[in-house]
């Protein structure tokens, strides 16, 4: 049992819960080690459990997941992943900034469940074409005379860091609906390069965004 | 002839301050009554009265001729007639007195003349006692002042003491002397005052005031030459108080005519020029010819007063410049009377009035000018007429300033009231257009989403729920319905990212579910979105119709065609941008061509202004979207 992901699940409608519970229980490689309902459940399990994975809604009866996420973060040891509604890009962008790796949509079926858990585990990054729309609006777009690889200086108009020209092509076809492989081979790159990138955007939307996180914290209610 | 300017101030204002109304009155009131008084004073009872004189004509100012030599005269007396002659040395004269006394006075005793007329030097028993004006300047311009010496102890002795007075008539060739008196110190003493009080300290008050006037009001104007009335009387003032300084200038260099022509006559005749030009603009009134003609014959009347042969010039300063005066300050007092009689406010009446008042006195100076008897210039009295007129005019100038001005402030008050109230009313009505705008964008988005839904989402869970209402139906086929439902609703979502403008974009989602779709087919999807112009008028209702008519395009593709590949490509023709779905299958069959799908297609197509052409044959469909 020792390749066995240890996972938590915080989520308070119960067909959710049941549904994503079963899914882990069916692979072999997963491990369910505990449910909660509730911000303040999932922190003490958290502590207690210090699980591999953390599977969390954002909208809980006593506050939001983003807490949690943040709380997995500081620790070091558990990785998060949201639970989200298709067309919720931008509370999925929220949980990224707060220190979630990846995102779960409620109503995928068994296999996308293991399947998402899995590669995040692996070191693999997810991200859909929505999402990389929403990131493009969230940083600012690079200088056309840079280097590819050098990030353009920020303007007041966007509050994220800065992307690389490359990252932001990368993002812009990954918003077309380009699959990694395409993306390689359109930028003459090797899809683990492509991987990287997507992976230093994530890094960049977490780093820019610890400034903000008391003001975002306030936002949602934490403080 | 007439025409209103237009000033801040209405003319017709009516003056409700009675109280400054009722002090000037009563100021020219103890004006008039202490102008009498000076004439009609007490002399002392113990004194000597002078009044029989022997009298010499001589040119000699050093030597006085003997005691009991010439004509006995009795003063007051004429001694030099205007016009009679031009030579200076027939201007001059000695009077001696003899006073007998029985003892001499042992108090101090003082000689008091009510008014010197000229130049003299006064001597006792041989001892000068003093000089009324100068010798040697020949001007007696203070032609009312009183003059009072002192005799010193010693000199007044008992039975006879000599007196005697040298005279020089100035250029004017008058030459008279009026009574005058001895007595002792303390009982001439406040005679004296009072009267050097009102033929000097008065005159040189109001010269003072009427400088003060002209220079204010003259400030007034300076900074607002709009306002010519104010300038106007600043001239008719400095006029008046020039005409009062030549009074007090005793020793000047340059000679008497060119001294009268520019100070004292000329400035009367400018003054009433000056004072016809303030009533015209205090009344609203111009008369540009009038006004300059006036001006002129000022001009010419003191010219002619100067240029004319010496015998006339005194008959030109009185008849003529008289004349002037006196017809131009009944003017306007008339025209003021009028203006009363129009307004019926107080401070017209007031105006009125001082003119009046300046008439009066004027006539005093008038007689006394013409006048060839030895009282001649006791009656000096126009300065008299100028404070009340200055008081009067000024308060009305003072207040017309005041009431601009408030009159001003007040208009500004308004405005900014009327400035805030007219921000509030268009904050208002904005907000009130903001809210309907709102309502009306609410109402058009929910209008929107309920076609859309009924046209897609709507009508599949609609089947979707009359098939599970058969009795005989398999789970998948309510289940593939319900996905197709979800599907829809994916594409709504979609077609309301904000980015919708961007079609490739838009595309992104769409590709990631066909693929998952696709996964467990046999069938490849080649993607070939390339970028299009964005189309900002794109919205999420008409992107929405782009993705349903994909939707049912790749939905036919995967269901009917049995092809390997499936290709969805954008791209730019003619300046349209254009989405394209074909497949590698083996074409539609009639049966299932031109169904329900494609109608739908058209249908939407249609509301999109899209053209959308269908190229079927047997290696594959090609479906093509013009935008």
């Amino acid at each position: 049992m020792s390749a066995s992901h240890r996972i938590l699940i915080v989520e308070d409608q119960e067909h959710t819960r049941n549904r994503l519970a079963d899914a882990i229980r069916q692979h072999p490689d997963l491990d369910l080690v505990a449910e909660a309902e509730t911000v303040a459940q999932g922190l003490g399990y958290l502590n207690s459990l210090q699980p591999d994975v953390l599977l969390t809604d954002l909208n809980l009866p006593d506050g939001n997941g983003i807490e949690l996420i943040r709380s997995a973060a500081a620790g070091d040891t558990t990785e998060s992943m949201v639970i989200t509604v298709f067309g919720d890009e931008k509370h999925v962008v929220s949980a990224l900034q707060a220190g979630a790796t990846g995102y779960l949509l409620k109503d995928c079926d068994a296999v996308d469940v293991s399947k998402a858990i899995l590669q995040m585990r692996g070191g693999g990054s997810p991200i859909s074409p929505s999402i990389a729309r929403h990131l493009l609006k969230h940083f600012h777009p690079p200088q056309a005379n840079l280097p590819a690889e050098q990030p353009a200086t920020p303007d007041s108009e966007k509050s994220g860091p800065a992307l690389t020209r490359r990252e932001h092509e990368v993002l812009r076809l990954i918003a077309k609906g380009f699959s990694y492989q395409e993306i390689a081979e359109t930028l003459s790159l090797s899809v683990h390069t492509v991987t990287s990138h997507i992976k230093h955007i994530y890094r960049k939307l977490a780093v820019g965004s610890r400034g903000e996180a008391v003001y975002e914290a306030s936002q949602i209610g934490l403080l | 002839m007439t025409e209103s300017s237009p000033g801040i101030v209405p003319r017709n204002w009516r003056d409700k301050r009675i109280l400054p109304a009722i002090i000037l009155c009563l100021l020219a009131w103890l004006t008039t009554v202490a102008v009498k008084y000076d004439y009609e004073i007490a002399l002392p009872e113990s004194r000597i009265d002078v009044s029989q004189l022997l009298f010499n004509k001589s040119t000699d100012r050093h030597n006085a001729p003997a005691s009991n030599f010439g004509t006995q005269v009795e003063l007051p007396y004429v001694w030099r007639e205007v016009g009679h002659a031009t030579d200076k040395n027939e201007a001059t004269g000695w009077y001696t007195a003899v006073i007998k006394l029985n003892v001499p006075p042992n108090r101090l005793w003082v000689v008091y003349f009510p008014n010197i007329t000229a130049n003299s030097t006064i001597y006792l028993n041989g001892e000068i006692l003093g000089r009324g004006v100068k010798l040697n300047n020949l001007l007696g311009q203070m032609r009312q002042r009183p003059l009072y010496l002192n005799i010193p102890n010693g000199i007044l002795r008992a039975d006879e003491n000599i007196l005697q007075l040298y005279m020089e008539s100035g250029d004017e060739f008058f030459g008279s002397i009026e009574p005058f008196h001895l007595g002792p110190e303390e009982s001439f003493k406040d005679v004296y005052t009072q009267q050097y009080f009102f033929k000097v300290m008065v005159v040189k008050l109001i010269g003072g005031l009427l400088f003060f006037a002209a220079l204010a009001t003259g400030a007034i104007w300076l900074l607002r030459q709009t306002e010519s009335l104010y300038g106007w009387f600043a001239l008719t003032c400095l006029l008046w108080s020039i005409n009062i300084l030549t009074e007090f200038l005793v020793d000047l260099t340059y000679p008497m005519g060119l001294f009268k022509l520019l100070f004292r006559y000329s400035s009367i005749a400018f003054f009433c020029a000056m004072l016809v030009i303030v009533v015209n603009r205090y009344r609203n009134t111009r008369a540009a010819r009038i006004e300059w003609l006036l001006v002129c014959i000022a001009a010419a009347l003191s010219i002619a007063t100067v240029l004319l042969p010496e015998q006339y010039k005194q008959a030109m300063s009185n008849y003529g410049i008289g004349a002037f005066a006196l017809l131009l300050i009944s003017y306007s007092f008339f025209a003021l009377l009028k203006n009363y009689l129009q307004t019926r406010t107080t401070t017209d009446c007031l105006v009125a009035y001082s003119v009046a008042v300046i008439f009066f006195f004027s006539i005093g100076d008038l007689q006394a000018a013409i006048s060839t008897t030895a009282e001649k210039y006791s009656g000096m009295t126009a300065h008299f007429g100028a404070p009340f007129f200055v008081m009067v005019l000024g308060w009305k100038l003072i207040k017309d300033f005041v009431t601009a001005r408030s009159h001003a402030e007040e208009l500004n008050l308004n405005l900014e009231r009327r400035v805030a109230e007219k921000t509030r009313e268009l904050e208002e009505s904005f907000a009130r257009m903001q809210a309907l705008e709102k309502r009306q964008i609410l109402a058009q988005e929910r209008d929107r989403l309920i076609m859309d839904m009924h046209d897609g989402l709507g009508g599949q869970l609609v089947s979707a729920m009359s098939m599970l209402e058969y009795d005989n139906i398999d789970r998948d086929t309510v289940s593939s319905a319900i996905k197709d439902a979800l599907e829809d609703m994916r594409l709504m979502i979609d077609a309301l990212d904000p980015v919708s403008d961007d079609l490739a974009m838009v595309l992104g989602s769409f590709r990631q579910r066909l693929q998952k779709t696709l996964q467990g087919t046999t069938i490849k999807l080649n993607w070939q979105v390339q970028d299009v112009p964005l189309m900002e008028d794109l919205g999420p209702h008409k992107t929405l119709q782009i993705l349903r008519i994909l939707q049912e395009a790749v939905t036919n593709a995967i269901k009917y065609s049995g092809a390997s590949m499936i290709t969805i490509a954008t791209g730019t023709e003619d300046d349209r941008a254009y989405l394209m779905v074909s497949d590698d299958g083996q074409g539609m069959q009639d049966s299932c061509g031109k169904g329900r799908g494609l109608d739908n297609m058209q249908r939407r197509a249609d509301a999109l202004n899209a053209r959308l052409s269908i190229d079927n044959s047997s290696s594959g469909v090609s479906l093509k979207l013009v935008l």
